[in-house]
């Protein structure tokens, strides 16, 4: 059964391609306002997951809803409401900070003053004031996310979908990100779903968390309490106990 | 959508290798004279022949369209267009474009349009520049007639951009769409004056875009409506049906 | 652990090779010389005529190998080209390129080796268009005998040996530009300005009016001219433009070795 009160709700949700399975028979559901935690290693299916929540794949099994709308049906009214920064992506190195902001802004059909104004304010948030009319071929690993973040952003999305948003960034620049995702659920609702296998930056973020490992599940909870019920005091005990477990 | 396009045009137009083709086609424009100033008697009769005028204006036309623009129209909307999609994917700028509510299917649309309406200036504007620097330079030069005759040839310039584009999401490779646009073209080029050399041809040979954008040559000394028109309406449908053929196949891509 | 040699390099880069382009060029060759052979003899005679007056040739043969050299260059300067977009340009803008000169190998090593599959499938294409051409003058007696099957087999390795040289001389560019369809741009001119003598000849003979050299030296239909010559002058321009093609992509490499890779 659905659960509609949540802001994302996956129900066994499967993704095939060919003989080998990316996803198998997940659910779990997120609510309003949340930042979940989405771990799990190196192609253990996070981010095909994701990337089927946007409609970018579809799914073979299963079923979910992001708001409230089915993301087979309605692809494209979840990308109006969503966020995404994928795990591996570039920015078109031609354009400044500020015209591919611009630039992802008409794709939502937003007034074109609105979004001038929405990507001063990101600008602004994120540091970029002096690099903002820079062409973003020379930006550093750290801009770049900066950037990747604003334009995931620039619709004021509900909910925000983030991949591996941490990785290759120095202790600074994570740090920053994480206050920044923290503030963005804190003061404006966003619900973030925060995939990553930096398991110290999930254990910082999330109240609650989603593991996956080789295509499937093996648990969903509030970390506090799968801490309890593994009797293990950190984030990586209570990872490889999971995992263990699940080989066994 | 119309921002998206206008934003993309614009970003297109800074690139430089739109202020590359435009220099060429500078150069083009300066250069035809020069080649024309003194043609032999063989030429002007072959082409008198052909087009049944023996009028130089003729003969100018007939190698600014061969010579130049339809060489232009070979090479320009494979470099502007054979990259559409293809290029965001292989950098991965489309990782984060496809996420947004606009299918790849509209993304192509508006890809496609932009590389157009760049091709489409690039082409207005050695036109306008044209007739402004030949009348000093070519006898009898009618600015008139030229604006009309290459008006036509621009819906051919369009259509070549927008094949060019579908045939980048048809191959899915750049180099592959580059090299299979170059050859497709080429022959085209090679191929879109044989129905005024060879009258026996002229139905079969409107099947030719580029044919259809030259056509305005056998009716230099009385262009009007009902010349150009039918062409331009077969090149806009033409070019309408690549793009959703372009679209529809590029829905079926992943990001 | 040593370093591969640039041989074992070039072996690798050549086995892992998309070979549709040499293929497409292979077949397109053959085809075209066929169409060119079977209906440009169905044009008017006065279009004949104009082509044979324009570049000075004494017949239909002259007329239907100038066409057929066409394809020769157009084929092997185009299936190189597409092959040589990926040596360093394609790879920088998909941000391989570091990975790939992270690895301990030259960087000019890295540039030679990834043009050989480049060069190769320009050359085999043209070789293979360039016998297509001398062959279709052979089955073909009743054109005219203003040019020979050597001759025409020879012209056609001339503009092959030319479009290597071109091919491996734009990699020059490529090193330092970092959009690749810029590049795609540069080769389309070069190639162009390479034919830009014949419509000279076409339209304003007076150029070349005294300075029959001149003519000898930039038209492409001067091949046909000097039919015994280029029997001879086709094979060794194509022996001589490897090591010149090669000394180019040596060149490059060297360029890029200075440069930064990214």
């Amino acid at each position: 059964m659905s659960d509609t009160t949540a802001a994302i709700d996956v129900r066994r949700l499967g993704k095939r391609f060919g003989a080998v399975t990316a996803v198998d028979d997940v659910s779990f559901s997120v609510e309003p306002g949340e930042i979940f935690g989405f771990m799990g290693h190196n192609g253990a299916g996070k981010t095909t997951t994701l990337r089927m929540l946007l409609g970018l794949t579809k799914p073979t099994s299963g079923a979910a809803t992001v708001l409230g709308r089915d993301i087979v049906r309605d692809t494209l009214d979840v990308r109006r409401q969503a966020g995404y920064l994928p795990a591996n992506y570039a920015l078109p190195p031609d354009m400044t900070a500020r015209e591919f902001l611009r630039y992802v802004g008409a794709m939502f059909a937003l007034p074109p003053r609105l979004v001038d104004a929405r990507a001063d304010e990101l600008i602004a948030r994120f540091g970029l004031g002096a690099a903002a009319d820079r062409k973003l071929r020379g930006f550093s690993t750290g801009m770049t996310q900066k950037v990747g973040l604003a334009q995931a952003l620039i619709n004021e999305p509900s909910v925000l979908l983030l991949d591996e948003p941490t990785s290759g960034l120095d202790p600074l620049g994570r740090h920053e990100l994480l206050e920044h995702l923290r503030a963005l659920a804190r003061d404006r609702g966003v619900t973030v779903v925060f995939s990553s296998h930096i398991l110290s930056d999930v254990e910082t973020l999330c109240r609650r968390v989603a593991v996956m490992h080789h295509a499937r599940l093996i648990a969903c909870g509030e970390l506090a309490a799968l801490r309890r019920e593994y009797a293990v005091a950190s984030m990586d005990e209570l990872y490889l106990a999971l995992v263990r477990r699940h080989a066994a | 959508m119309m921002r998206l396009l206008w934003l993309d045009y614009r970003a297109a137009m800074r690139e430089r290798k739109t202020w590359l083709a435009g220099a060429m086609l500078v150069y083009a424009v300066l250069s035809i004279p020069v080649v024309l100033a003194q043609p032999p008697p063989h030429v002007r009769e072959a082409i008198a022949a052909w087009f049944h005028d023996a009028d130089p204006f003729v003969v100018f036309m007939f190698v600014w369209i061969d010579l130049a623009m339809n060489k232009a129209i070979a090479f320009l909307p494979v470099v502007l267009a054979s990259t559409v999609l293809l290029r965001e994917r292989d950098t991965g700028v489309l990782a984060i474009l496809a996420a947004k509510p606009l299918s790849l299917a509209r993304y192509f649309v508006v890809r496609t349009g932009s590389a157009c309406a760049v091709m489409a200036t690039l082409h207005v504007g050695s036109q306008l520049l044209g007739a402004l620097w030949f009348p000093g330079q070519v006898e009898n030069f009618r600015p008139g007639v030229f604006l009309a005759a290459m008006s036509l040839h621009l819906f051919a310039a369009v259509c070549a951009t927008a094949c060019a584009a579908t045939l980048a999401v048809a191959t899915g490779r750049r180099g592959a769409s580059a090299l299979l646009s170059l050859m497709i073209f080429g022959i085209l080029v090679g191929m879109a004056l044989v129905g005024f050399y060879q009258p026996a041809w002229q139905t079969a040979t409107l099947a030719n875009p580029f044919t259809l954008g030259a056509l305005s040559l056998g009716h230099l000394g009385a262009l009007g409506p009902g010349v150009l028109l039918p062409p331009m309406l077969a090149l806009t449908a033409l070019t309408v049906i690549t793009i959703a053929a372009g679209a529809r196949l590029a829905g079926r891509m992943e990001a | 652990m040593s370093i591969p040699t640039l041989s074992a390099l070039a072996a690798a880069e050549w086995r892992h090779a998309p070979r549709r382009a040499l293929l497409l060029g292979a077949v397109a060759g053959p085809i075209m010389i066929a169409l060119t052979h079977l209906v440009l003899p169905l044009f008017p005679a006065r279009v004949i005529d104009f082509m044979r007056r324009g570049f000075i040739l004494d017949d239909l043969a002259g007329v239907l190998v100038l066409n057929d050299l066409m394809a020769v260059y157009f084929l092997a300067f185009f299936i190189g080209l597409a092959g040589s977009l990926g040596v360093v340009l394609m790879a920088r803008e998909e941000h391989r390129l570091e990975i790939l000169l992270a690895k301990p190998i030259r960087p000019g090593d890295f540039v030679a080796a990834r043009c050989v599959p480049a060069l190769a499938g320009a050359g085999i294409v043209g070789v293979a268009t360039a016998v297509a051409c001398g062959l279709a003058v052979a089955v073909h007696p009743d054109i005219g005998d203003s040019v020979s099957s050597a001759g025409t087999l020879g012209a056609g390795l001339f503009l092959t040996a030319l479009a290597l040289v071109l091919v491996a001389g734009m990699q020059l560019l490529f090193v330092r530009l970092r959009d690749p369809f810029l590049g795609l741009l540069l080769a389309c001119f070069a190639w162009l300005a390479t034919c830009i003598p014949a419509a000279v000849l076409l339209y304003r003979p007076d150029v070349f009016q005294g300075r029959p050299r001149l003519a000898d030296a930039l038209v492409m239909s001067s091949l046909l001219w000097h039919d015994a010559t280029t029997s001879w002058l086709g094979p060794l321009a194509l022996v001589l433009a490897l090591p010149l093609a090669w000394l180019l992509v040596r060149a490059a490499g060297a360029l890029l070795a200075r440069a930064d890779a990214l």
